[in-house]
């Protein structure tokens, strides 16, 4: 399978500079696979599941967890904007649910930023999700 | 004339000073190598989002519908500086104020507000007459994108509701350890820079690139992130500056008291050897007298 570079870039740093054979993201508008030779795409990304496999015959398989950003084809490059990225070996479950406790307590006495703490809900609780299913 | 005494006390004391210097320097170094790091893994985002906030652009062929886009007349300007915690870092904080005082003087005063990003800056425009509508002080030279994603949200929706219907940026630019250069951008309402659109469909191979969902969205989606980035690098950069300007400061320091030490130490060896020509011409003279 021919493979094309990808970068995984978040605000703070270059977390991912490979070559892989495919990339599939979670899109906006759903799920979206990617190999190379894709035609140009941009799309925004939602937060999910970041699957990218790697070798020859992509028989390498990475999962991480996304927390939303954009994605950008051309030029048989990928590049990912990421808010925040995490691979899944290196989620820790229980930090996450404490996080996820801690944001259900703050919710529950009427804070002043309600939506923030819903969004950083939905990202604990999708990267325990992608820690969970194997 | 100073006592010989006196000026060795007074060398000891300019060699604990140098060695002061030295430390502060050494420390500024390790700083600076630390947040040049950062400031390194945080520009490719950056410009990544540049490039891809121009493709946008140049796809976009309606007119785009955002609240921060809107230019409103200006009744309410805030001027967002950013300068250092600490002191001890040669003029980097003075070239800033003066970069502000600049503008804050060809604007009229009830209009401005600040907000500012640094002890130093909060310290010195405490008694300005432009109010201060936030400052954040405990930043301490490192930053974290958490915070300043906060500062970030908080000046957008400043704009969005109205409070301010510009907002400006002043902070510096880090170009290498030597060379750093206050510099004041427009941050909302959000400005396309028109030249780089015409350079890119010229010289660039315009694509026809998929946009999921559509170009709009996206960019509703894109602008705030843009802005916290932005906010971002440029503590990123100012930080940067204000280590390797401590770095030189203290470095300056040092060689002035080394410089200093030598000519001391040179006084002293001179008053040193008239002391000893005069003892021995007193020992003499009192030899000749006694065979006299």
């Amino acid at each position: 399978m021919t493979p094309f570079l990808l970068t995984i870039i978040t605000p703070e740093k270059v977390v991912f500079n490979e070559q892989v054979v495919s990339l599939t993201a979670p899109g906006q508008l759903g799920y979206l696979g990617i190999l190379a030779h894709h035609a140009p795409l941009m799309t925004s990304l939602v937060p999910g599941k970041l699957t990218l496999r790697k070798g020859n015959s992509g028989e390498q398989t990475i999962v991480m967890a996304v927390d939303g950003g954009f994605l950008e084809f051309s030029h048989n490059q990928a590049t990912l904007l990421a808010d925040g990225i995490i691979p899944r070996d290196q989620i820790n479950v229980d930090s996450e649910k404490t996080v996820i406790e801690s944001i259900h307590r703050k919710l529950q006495s009427f804070p002043d930023n309600p939506d923030e703490l819903r969004k950083q809900l939905e990202l604990a609780q999708n990267r325990l999700k992608i820690h969970m299913e194997t | 004339m100073a006592s010989l005494r006196q000026i060795r006390s007074r060398i000891r004391s300019v060699k604990g000073t140098r060695q002061i210097t030295k430390a502060m320097q050494m420390v500024a170094a390790a700083k600076l190598k630390k947040a040049e790091f950062r400031l390194l893994a945080a520009r490719p985002y950056a410009r990544k989002m540049n490039e891809m906030l121009g493709r946008l652009i140049l796809a976009q062929t309606g007119e785009l519908d955002n609240p921060l886009l809107v230019r409103q007349e200006v009744h309410k300007e805030l001027l967002v500086i950013i300068s250092s915690d600490k002191g001890l870092c040669g003029s980097y904080n003075m070239n800033i104020f003066r970069k502000a005082e600049e503008y804050l003087a060809s604007r009229e005063k009830g209009h401005v507000c600040l907000g500012i990003i640094g002890r130093k800056a909060a310290d010195y425009f405490k008694r300005s007459e432009f109010p201060i509508e936030f400052a954040i002080t405990d930043l301490g030279g490192t930053v974290d994108y958490a915070r300043i994603s906060e500062v970030a949200k908080r000046m957008t929706r400043y704009f969005v509701d109205g409070t301010m219907n510009e907002i400006n940026l002043l902070h510096t630019n880090y170009i290498s350890t030597m060379r750093y250069q206050p510099i004041l951008e427009p941050y909302l309402p959000f400005r396309f820079k028109e030249p780089q659109k015409t350079a890119k469909s010229g010289g660039e191979v315009h694509l026809d690139y998929i946009f999921e969902p559509d170009t709009e969205t996206i960019f509703d989606e894109f602008l705030p992130r843009y802005l916290t980035t932005k906010v971002y690098i440029s503590v990123a950069e100012s930080f940067t500056s204000e280590h390797s300007a401590r770095m030189i400061a203290m470095k300056n320091a040092t060689d002035a008291a080394e410089d200093m030490i030598d000519d001391l130490t040179l006084l002293a060896n001179k008053l040193r050897q008239a002391q000893i020509t005069r003892e021995i011409s007193e020992i003499v003279g009192g030899a000749d007298a006694q065979k006299g």
